[in-house]
């Protein structure tokens, strides 16, 4: 009974954490409203203040979901442990990326649509961006298709090859559209940023890494706990390998 | 045995089984072709003969890479109905040298479709490359090892998930996505003699090493993942 | 209050709304995820 409340209450450190996130959440959506406007836009490129921060994170997700997927496989025989935990992260991160990804898609779109009348392009930033949506997209699905022990290993293996994918995908595209040269959605972070738009630029970019972190805590910890139950639904009969394959 | 030795071991094994059989090779053949006739459809390759040359290469490699996505899907069943997987477990030869053979095989035979395709492509489309001709020799295997070594490496990473036709596709094509613009970009532009493909051959070069590499060095993590 | 005349305001309120929808509505279904997903003890083994 009293186990019950233990596991349902939500510490209090992260309920101050959430607090103080929707405060800085706040904070970001008034500055984003007051900053002034912008010569040929509008009030459209408020988007932008969303945009910029979504996009900058859903590249260091990534690399999160890289490193702990490396640590997975570094650590899978010598500290199990400690492996599955970095299988949670990477897990975790992985969900994140996809989830920050999409949101920098759908706001470039609208905002594109509204300023330059096209949805899409394939420039390299975008082309780049919706390649790393559709890789994490595929780990997500990997990870979905396989089960037992081998879900880990295959994602972790996966994710890796992504990782050395995503630099090399923005190198090619680049080279391909100096060679054609395309229409490049969004001065954005190129073209030089109002100083006056630069409190609303890092208030967003703060509340939005805050509750990035946020969740990517709440889903690492929900993954643990299922890892929990799968442990024990196992029961005590997680053999160790066979005497053949112990002699090597 | 030798590293190579064991690596040529295997990929004789690979040709001889497909040689006796020859299931995969008809297939993709047959495949290529429709490929061709369906592709010809959209188009018309006579009147535009400019637009022809500047998405040829294009579709003759969107053609090899569904032949090549057939192929790939097979190309480990043999090892799973026979349960070579476990047996090489067992063995003390290096699992990679299992792999490089394999994907050895796979290269020789979708070199084939294309020796066969190619000259198809260049009849049915009235193609005649503009630019170096040459240099679609170093091209296309370059460019078809670059999706044979992700593909078998992700065909043996599918063999233990439960949708495995379609996964293959669908975690290949984004990692093979540079590859696909290097090899399309260089083709177009020996074909049109516009651009020089020189950076695209780079490209490939690069790309080909970089994931050769990837994949020798965790397909035996791949191999003991149910460990 | 809510500007949504023009094409250019309409898209901005469906960006924010977008991000807003996305964002806290994953929140929210980690939320009840984290809910229903009970740290294992040994107590609920018996």
């Amino acid at each position: 009974m009293n186990n019950r409340s233990q596991t349902q209450r939500f510490p209090l450190w992260a309920s101050l954490y959430l607090a103080l996130t929707f405060a800085v959440l706040a904070i970001g959506f008034y500055e984003a409203m007051t900053a002034p406007k912008e010569a040929t836009m509008g009030n459209l490129y408020r988007v932008f203040f969303y945009h910029f921060p979504h996009t900058i994170l859903s590249f260091v997700f990534p690399y999160m979901n890289c490193v702990a997927a490396f640590l997975f496989l570094f650590w899978r025989r010598s500290n199990p442990a400690r492996a599955l935990k970095a299988d949670a992260f990477a897990l975790a991160s992985g969900e994140i990326t996809v989830l920050y990804a999409s949101v920098g898609l759908a706001t470039g779109m609208l905002w594109g649509r509204a300023a330059w009348g096209i949805w899409w392009t394939w420039d390299p930033r975008l082309t780049t961006y919706l390649l790393l949506w559709l890789l994490y997209v595929s780990y997500l699905l990997l990870r979905k298709l396989t089960t037992g022990d081998q879900k880990a290993v295959l994602s972790a293996v996966l994710a890796i090859f992504a990782a050395i994918d995503i630099p090399i995908c923005f190198m090619s595209i680049r080279w391909w559209r100096t060679q054609h040269p395309a229409p490049v959605f969004g001065g954005g972070a190129d073209s030089g940023i109002d100083p006056h738009m630069l409190p609303a630029v890092f208030w967003n970019l703060a509340a939005w890494a805050m509750w990035g972190a946020f969740v990517l805590g709440l889903r690492y910890t929900i993954e643990r706990r299922r890892q929990g139950i799968v442990a024990v639904e196992a029961g005590p009969v997680v053999a160790p390998a066979s005497p053949v394959l112990e002699v090597r | 045995m030798s590293y190579f030795g064991h690596v040529l071991t295997h990929l004789r094994k690979d040709l001889q089984l497909e040689w006796r059989a020859r299931e995969m090779i008809n297939g993709m053949l047959f495949f290529a072709l429709l490929v061709v006739v369906v592709f010809s459809l959209a188009f018309d390759p006579t009147s535009y003969p400019t637009v022809t040359r500047q998405i040829s290469g294009g579709l003759l490699w969107v053609g090899l890479l569904f032949a090549s996505i057939t192929a790939l899907n097979q190309s480990w069943a043999r090892e799973l109905h026979n349960h070579v997987m476990d047996a090489q477990r067992l063995s003390p030869a290096p699992a990679s040298a299992l792999f490089l053979g394999k994907a050895l095989s796979n290269l020789i035979f979708v070199s084939f479709i294309e020796l066969v395709l190619a000259p198809v492509f260049a009849i049915f489309y009235n193609l005649h490359p503009l630019g170096q001709a040459w240099l679609l020799l170093l091209i296309l295997p370059l460019g078809t090892w670059g999706l044979t070594v992700n593909g078998t490496f992700f065909a043996a990473l599918s063999l233990r998930t439960r949708n495995r036709e379609l996964l293959l596709p669908l975690v290949l094509c984004p990692i093979a996505m540079p590859a696909l613009l290097g090899m399309i970009q260089a083709t177009t532009n020996v074909l049109t003699g516009e651009l020089e493909p020189g950076l695209w051959i780079k490209l490939l070069v690069g790309y080909d090493v970089v994931f050769t590499i990837a994949c020798i060095f965790l397909f035996e993590t791949v191999l003991n993942a149910a460990d | 209050m809510i500007p949504f005349s023009t094409l250019s305001e309409r898209h901005l309120v469906y960006a924010y709304c977008a991000v807003w929808i996305l964002q806290f509505g994953y929140g929210t279904w980690l939320a009840i995820q984290w809910r229903r997903t009970r740290k294992k003890t040994t107590e609920q083994s018996g």
